[in-house]
């Protein structure tokens, strides 16, 4: 298992700049996401360890290999970085049988024909497409192109794959079905996988590192545990959990000699002062509580709205200029618009943030 | 041995390796390629051509003591512009290029324009293989028609024999009919209005039904949602088709040779062709430059005006959705009207063609005078100087199979060089490299077909640099014939090349794939597929062409219609009408071929 690492990338396309200095050291056997929003650099980023794309600035290696470097004016060609690609349109050739297809580059490693056929076959049972040797893409459905592409990666046995939000394209139920099995070949064939998504429940069901990017920065690289809990700033906070989270302006106060939080209409105790007075308090919406009847430190709100989904309830109660989210998860729970509730929330499970950085604030 | 190579090799400047990287690119070397051809065989043609138009050339001495062979002079500026012959060799070909190719236009986007809204907007029957026909007067050569024409309106006073309609009513043809503007303007409109129609039901057909829909919606009758809503759409796509089809008019050659010339009725390019033959180069280049400086200002008007370069349009892939407008009481009286229009137009000139050809002796059309003759007849001194029928003359089936030759080999190596350069220019987007391909292979558009053949005369007539002396030789009309296509073959080729290229191609790469076996195995096939249509168009405007390689022919490189312009030139009435229609069948039974290769829909490849 080998691991890659990226230094100082910078890449332009015109004015437009896509990747500012990233540095990424993705360890042997990870597998690493690169979470996004549209535009953030992360399809660049891919297409750069792929070689499809040469950077303006940086340096790229891949084990030991150095396979790019802008100071020594090395660039490696794709098919010699022992990379595989999956794309996201699949790009299978449409004039070829799944087994030419697959065949393709396996004929390019000079492999005797019986050694192409097995490995096809091969390839071809572990994503239980046994016996489509003869399709042609197009008498395929979406899930079955989709694994036709994953298996032409595999049958060349690269040491690194890289996959372009493979699963986009396919319906919500395959999706969760080819998460796993892509975990599993992971696994199996002890690579080193860097994917790309834009869906951050993929990202966090999969990984077992995720960098989050922000326009052609790294915002954070951590577990998806690490990512979900602590994120590192409002950026990745807000763009991490769904529901979103809730991010409220307050001011941190001392009272009696207890620190609390003003929150402008309602206040909270905490249990140690931050290093900053202005700050944005982050509570995940599962972390706070209803209750139907006053209680001390609960706060009084209005429902303003109520979806029930099945396993859960997702509320939004309003006080003044105050919308919070919270998501119920208690069985029978029903609220009704312009009932009054009380929230409670637990201050160990907040962030906080620096209002004017954005950054978290450690706690204790 | 090999680390000291390599080290060496790692000591060169990072910036240099990185240039050799850009240059290695097969987009870059293709690019590269390109622009070097098409100079040679684009740019430095015209330059030269300016150069003699303002040089003394030999033969001047004639004119003026002061010619000194090779030096910079305006003589022959001045001689066209502003000396005793100007009125004779501008000023009235110039009246009456505009004459001709204004009415033509009008009268052709009036037809046009008509027939496009009927067969897109209207529940009109017959819908589809009106369509159809429709497009038939475009496969065939501008001036088939002119000859039919001749044939119905000749007069005796000037052609010696009777046109059918003399015959059959007795009625003396006024020359204006016969022969002069008159029928130019309707014959070449009778022409272009297939065009037009295709431009403009492309335009209708991809106009978004939503737009009216919600305007019927919001309570507004019929008239007003064509008036206010459809027409202001379509403006842009009229006017388009207004420019595109006055820029084709205005360099016609064959209709206005037919139809003009017996009267002495010149236009510019008929002019520039009379210059050509009396010696005259430096006028007719002036006259070539005028035309091509016309041209391109139209052309660049329809660029500013549209936007999208060239004016190409492309047919959206859904077709218009709306509701169909009723015709009512119309709806049958219209019917009859289009079809008698399509079968004026379309059947009765080739009918014409076709009868004629048969007819043993002129003057005489009853059924009685009906002989094969000329088609398979033995050599016969009473007719037609003793020429045998078309298809035991050995002289008419070397031009058949020239023709033949020639449209086939323009058409195949037109789509591959159109491939390799929509690969040059869509690999390469963005840079200035893939623009400036782009540019030069637009340049033979601008160029009107007669112009571009008094280039390449001055062109090849000597070796220049490595290129031998091509005057005279087949290679020559084939060399012509792809350049002229340029235009649309890197058209055609860049949109195959999208959708091939990108991912497809980026796969074969990431598996490790050089970039001669990813565009054997993987580009050229895919892009292939599309390209019947283009070859098939190819091959119909090569075998019909004339214009651009009459200056260019030499009796052993003769074509079927360089032949048939010889023939009506000499008067041999039926020999002309049949060699025109054999050309007819020649092209119809090319779209068949093609189309049993590949359904294929040429109204799609045509613009």
């Amino acid at each position: 298992m080998i691991g890659l690492t990226l230094r100082g990338i910078v890449k332009h396309f015109g004015d437009v700049i896509a990747i500012d200095h990233m540095n990424l050291d993705i360890e042997p056997g990870s597998f690493l996401t690169l979470l996004g929003p549209s535009g953030c650099g992360k399809t660049t980023m891919l297409r750069s360890i792929a070689g499809l794309e040469e950077p303006d600035e940086g340096e790229i290696r891949i084990g030991d290999h150095l396979v790019f470097s802008s100071a020594e004016g090395v660039s490696v060609s794709s098919g010699k970085r022992g990379v595989g690609l999956v794309f996201q349109s699949y790009a299978l050739w449409p004039h070829m049988t799944v087994f030419d297809n697959i065949a393709f580059g396996l004929q390019l490693q000079k492999l005797s024909n019986q050694q192409v056929a097995e490995r096809v076959s091969e390839a071809l049972a572990h994503l239980q497409m046994s016996g489509m040797e003869e399709r042609y893409p197009h008498e395929l459905s979406g899930g079955q192109q989709q694994r036709v592409a994953v298996a032409r990666m595999l049958a060349t046995r690269p040491e690194v794959f890289l996959m372009d939000e493979p699963l986009s394209n396919l319906d919500a139920r395959l999706r969760m079905d080819m998460r796993a099995e892509l975990k599993r070949l992971h696994h199996l064939a002890e690579a080193t996988t860097v994917y790309v998504t834009h869906d951050q429940a993929e990202a966090l069901t999969m990984s077992t590192q995720i960098a989050v990017m922000n326009q052609g920065r790294l915002s954070q690289l951590g577990t998806p545990d690490e990512i979900y809990h602590l994120p590192a700033s409002l950026f990745v906070a807000d763009f991490i959990g769904s529901p979103k989270i809730n991010l409220l302006t307050a001011t941190a106060r001392t009272v009696d000699g207890h620190p609390r939080l003003d929150f402008g209409s309602f206040e909270m105790d905490y249990h140690s002062p931050p290093p900053v007075q202005d700050i944005v308090v982050a509570i995940r919406p599962e972390d706070i509580s209803i209750s139907f009847e006053p209680a001390p430190d609960a706060a009084p709100f209005v429902v303003y709205s109520a979806l029930p989904s099945g396993s859960e309830l997702i509320v939004q109660a309003k006080r003044d200029d105050t919308l919070l989210t919270i998501k119920e998860t208690r069985r029978g729970i029903r609220v009704a618009i312009d009932q009054p509730i009380w929230i409670q929330c637990d201050p160990t499970r907040v962030n906080l943030y620096d209002r004017k950085t954005e950054r978290l604030l450690a706690s204790e | 041995m090999e680390m000291a190579v390599r080290n060496s090799w790692r000591k060169v400047r990072p910036d240099a390796r990185r240039f050799c990287r850009f240059l290695a690119r097969p987009q870059v070397i293709l690019a590269i390629l390109f622009i070097t051809l098409m100079a040679y065989l684009i740019v430095i043609p015209l330059g030269r051509m300016i150069w003699t138009s303002i040089t003394w050339q030999a033969g001047d001495e004639r004119f003026s003591k002061a010619a000194e062979q090779g030096s910079f002079t305006l003589f022959h500026w001045r001689r066209v512009f502003a000396s005793r012959i100007t009125n004779a060799m501008l000023l009235t070909p110039l009246k009456n290029t505009s004459v001709t190719a204004i009415g033509s236009t009008v009268l052709a986007l009036g037809i046009g324009s008509v027939l496009a809204w009927l067969v897109t907007r209207t529940d009109l029957p017959l819908r589809k293989p009106i369509a159809g026909l429709a497009t038939v007067p475009y496969m065939l050569p501008s001036w088939v028609l002119a000859l039919s024409w001749i044939t119905l309106f000749k007069n005796q006073r000037l052609g010696g024999t009777m046109g059918l309609l003399e015959y059959a009513t007795g009625i003396q043809v006024g020359d204006w009919l016969a022969y002069g503007p008159v029928p130019i303007i309707i014959v070449s409109s009778l022409h272009y209005y297939a065009f037009a129609f295709l431009l403009l039901s492309g335009a209708l057909v991809s106009l978004d039904s939503t737009l009216e829909e919600s305007a019927e919606l919001l309570g507004a009758s019929r008239w007003r949602v064509l008036r206010k809503i459809t027409l202001p759409l379509m403006l842009p796509a009229f006017l388009s088709a207004l420019i595109l089809t006055f820029s084709r008019t205005l360099g016609t050659f064959g209709t206005p040779a037919f139809l003009g010339r017996p009267v002495r009725y010149f236009t510019l390019s008929t002019m520039l062709y009379s210059s050509v033959k009396q010696g005259l180069f430096a006028d007719a280049f002036v006259l070539a430059i005028l035309l091509i400086v016309v041209s391109a200002i139209t052309i660049y008007l329809n660029h500013r005006l549209i936007g999208t370069r060239k004016g190409y349009h492309t047919i959206a892939g859904k077709g218009f959705r709306g509701k169909l407008t009723p015709l009512r009481g119309w709806k049958y009286p219209i019917l009859v009207l289009v079809i008698v229009f399509l079968f004026a137009s379309v059947v009765l000139p080739v009918g014409l063609l076709f009868y004629r050809s048969f007819m043993l002796v002129e003057n005489d059309y009853s059924l009685s005078n009906l002989s094969l003759q000329y088609w398979i007849g033995q050599s016969n001194l009473r007719y037609a100087e003793g020429s045998p029928g078309l298809l035991r003359d050995t002289l008419v089936l070397k031009a058949a199979w020239n023709s033949i030759r020639l449209s086939v080999l323009t058409a195949l190596l037109a789509a591959v060089i159109g491939i390799l350069l929509g690969y040059a220019i869509v690999k390469g987007r963005g840079t200035r490299l893939s623009r400036l391909v782009d540019q030069m292979a637009f340049m033979p558009y601008l160029m009107p077909s007669i112009a571009f053949g008094a280039i390449y005369i001055s062109m090849f007539a000597r070796s220049f640099g490595p290129m031998p002396a091509l005057y005279g030789t087949f290679a020559i009309l084939v060399l012509i014939s792809v350049v002229k296509h340029l235009p649309y073959s890197s058209r055609a080729g860049v949109s195959s090349v999208i959708q091939v290229a990108g991912e497809l191609e980026e796969a074969a790469t990431v598996a490790g794939a050089r970039w001669a076996h990813r565009f054997r195995k993987i580009i050229l096939p895919l892009a292939s597929s599309g390209l019947m249509s283009g070859i098939l168009l190819t091959f119909i405007t090569t075998m019909r062409e004339l214009s651009l390689i009459i200056l260019l022919v030499t009796p052993a490189t003769r074509v079927l219609t360089t032949m048939t312009f010889r023939y009506a030139e000499q008067d041999f009435g039926q020999l002309t009408d049949a060699l025109a229609a054999f050309i007819v069948i020649l092209v119809f039974a090319g779209y068949h071929v093609a189309n049993r290769i590949r359904r294929t829909d040429v109204g799609s490849a045509l613009h």
